[in-house]
């Protein structure tokens, strides 16, 4: 019994000492709090939606380039259905291509929702220690009038825990981010270095595009046009004193207005609206995509500096400019590209 | 060579300013310069406009399609060689990226499992624990030496979660 107590005694001085030593560096050091990164990996799946859109909808801009005029002319399909095997091969090396920029991607937004669990599980193993530091409190309460000195120091133990426990996960998750974030923050600034520059080639690429599918229409409908523009010319031509009796100038005005409102003019000019409109779209993506993917670097370098200094990171520019990005991408999805 | 625009009247004009520019892409496109070909392609692409397209032969306005399409070909290939002459650099970022997510992810379980696994093992230890003395001191006849080993074994639980703590904060 002698020695049981004195077991005891020694038992909850070791436990007091381990406390103490547990404490001491922790309270030394403040808190660490980790830093909000879900913004980041919010704005890294954006980017990675948009850059996978924006390189289809390329691809699938070249593809067209086959068919676009065989499908919107009627007059003059010969130039048109010549075979253009090097714009098909483009479209199929492109995809290639960008399949590795979308793998790259999806590495990015696997790294980044790593970074958001990692904070998750420091939050969340503070809530379960909390839950068993809980039930451990309650037993210790229906022990302690049978053995104090036990419940004295495993009640000042559960009491402490919940604090010790919030900064030790949060220190391990803050070590973990920072070394993260610091190993990777080189790599993330090059590849958006690289994501740039292939943003501005696909941007290159969609007004090359642009331009052939408007000399494709020309050429397919290039009779009429001709016809249009030599009537205009005639009219050009006409004497200014004798416009408003000539008979020559009523016939040509009418003609001039029966060409303008013929389906021919109708469905050339609908198409070239059409092309103007997927052109600026996914020009209007591209754009903002390749802001973004700047904002982006920027953020995870701020993310790491934070981590390193123990702040937190103003990520408000990345926010508004990922909301940017998904009504753009949302409507290139809604409208069928020509 | 810059078209002067303002000096083509007849067809003739016209037609010599299209086989100019038909020179120009041919040799943009042998020179691979990128810079020529846009310049090319744009002024086809004025010459071609709707109000100009009475003031030339219709085989020049084929011509000049098929040298715009020359041109297209070029200029997507252009762009295809930029994108592709980086792609190895991205592949090895993404391997990188891969592994340091793979090893944050572990660490991110590791911080929400493991440890709480322990912990909550270690309370119903002490659940246990407590029981017994309980039980104990409820006897008839109470043995003190059994209550005080259960004391002295809750102690050893409550150190156990402790030094998972401070292995925690060391290894932090």
């Amino acid at each position: 019994m002698q020695r049981s107590t004195s077991g005891r005694r020694a038992g909850t001085a070791r436990l007091a000492l381990s406390l103490a030593i547990l404490l001491a560096p922790t309270l030394l050091s403040a808190c660490r709090s980790l830093p909000d990164v879900a913004p980041f990996s919010d704005t890294t799946h954006a980017l990675r939606a948009a850059v996978r859109d924006a390189g289809e909808t390329t691809a699938r801009r070249i593809d067209r380039l086959d068919t676009v005029a065989a499908a919107d002319a009627t007059p003059d399909l010969s130039r048109s259905n010549t075979p253009r095997p090097n714009l098909a091969r483009h479209a199929a090396t492109l995809r290639a291509d960008w399949a590795v920029r979308n793998d790259a991607l999806d590495a990015f937004c696997e790294y980044a929702d790593a970074l958001t669990e990692t904070v998750a599980a420091a939050d969340s193993s503070l809530a379960s220690a909390q839950r068993v530091i809980d039930a451990g409190r309650k037993l210790i309460g229906s022990v302690a009038s049978l053995a104090p000195g036990a419940s004295t120091a495993v009640d000042a133990a559960a009491a402490l825990t919940t604090k010790l426990y919030e900064q030790v996960a949060h220190q391990l998750a803050g070590a973990s981010l920072e070394e993260a974030t610091t190993t990777l923050d080189p790599i993330v600034a090059q590849s958006a270095e690289v994501l740039a520059l292939d943003l501005a080639a696909l941007r290159r690429i969609a007004d090359t595009t642009r331009n052939q599918v408007v000399m494709d229409l020309r050429d397919a409908y290039d009779v009429d046009r001709r016809r249009l523009a030599a009537l205009r010319t005639q009219l050009a031509n006409i004497d200014t004193a004798d416009i408003a009796t000539s008979d020559a100038y009523v016939s040509l005005m009418e003609r001039i207005n029966l060409e303008a409102a013929s389906p021919w003019r109708a469905s050339y000019t609908s198409a070239l609206d059409t092309n103007e409109s997927a052109h600026a779209r996914l020009t209007a993506t591209l754009d903002a995509a390749s802001e973004l993917i700047t904002a982006w670097a920027d953020a995870h370098t701020r993310i790491a500096i934070a981590l390193r200094q123990r702040e937190t990171p103003n990520l408000a520019h990345l926010t508004a400019l990922t909301d940017e990005i998904l009504a753009l991408r949302a409507s290139l999805r809604e409208k069928a590209t020509p | 060579m810059s078209i002067d625009w303002t000096s083509l009247r007849s067809p003739a004009d016209w037609t010599a300013a299209a086989e100019t520019l038909i020179r120009d892409a041919a040799r943009a496109i042998q020179d691979k310069d990128r810079a020529a070909v846009d310049c090319v392609s744009r002024d086809i692409m004025r010459f071609t406009t709707d109000a100009n397209a009475a003031n030339y032969p219709r085989e020049v306005g084929r011509a000049l399609s098929e040298t715009h399409t020359h041109l297209t070909d070029f200029a997507i290939g252009e762009s295809l060689d930029s994108i592709g002459s980086r792609t190895k650099a991205l592949k090895e970022a993404a391997d990188r990226v891969r592994e340091v997510a793979e090893r944050t992810r572990g660490r991110a379980a590791l911080l929400s499992l493991k440890p709480i696994e322990e912990s909550i093992a270690d309370a119903q230890t002490i659940a246990d624990q407590v029981k017994a003395i309980r039980k104990a001191a409820k006897a008839d006849d109470p043995d003190p030496a059994a209550i005080a080993s259960g004391a002295d074994t809750v102690i050893t639980s409550a150190q156990r979660i402790i030094n998972r703590l401070t292995d925690l904060a060391h290894s932090a």
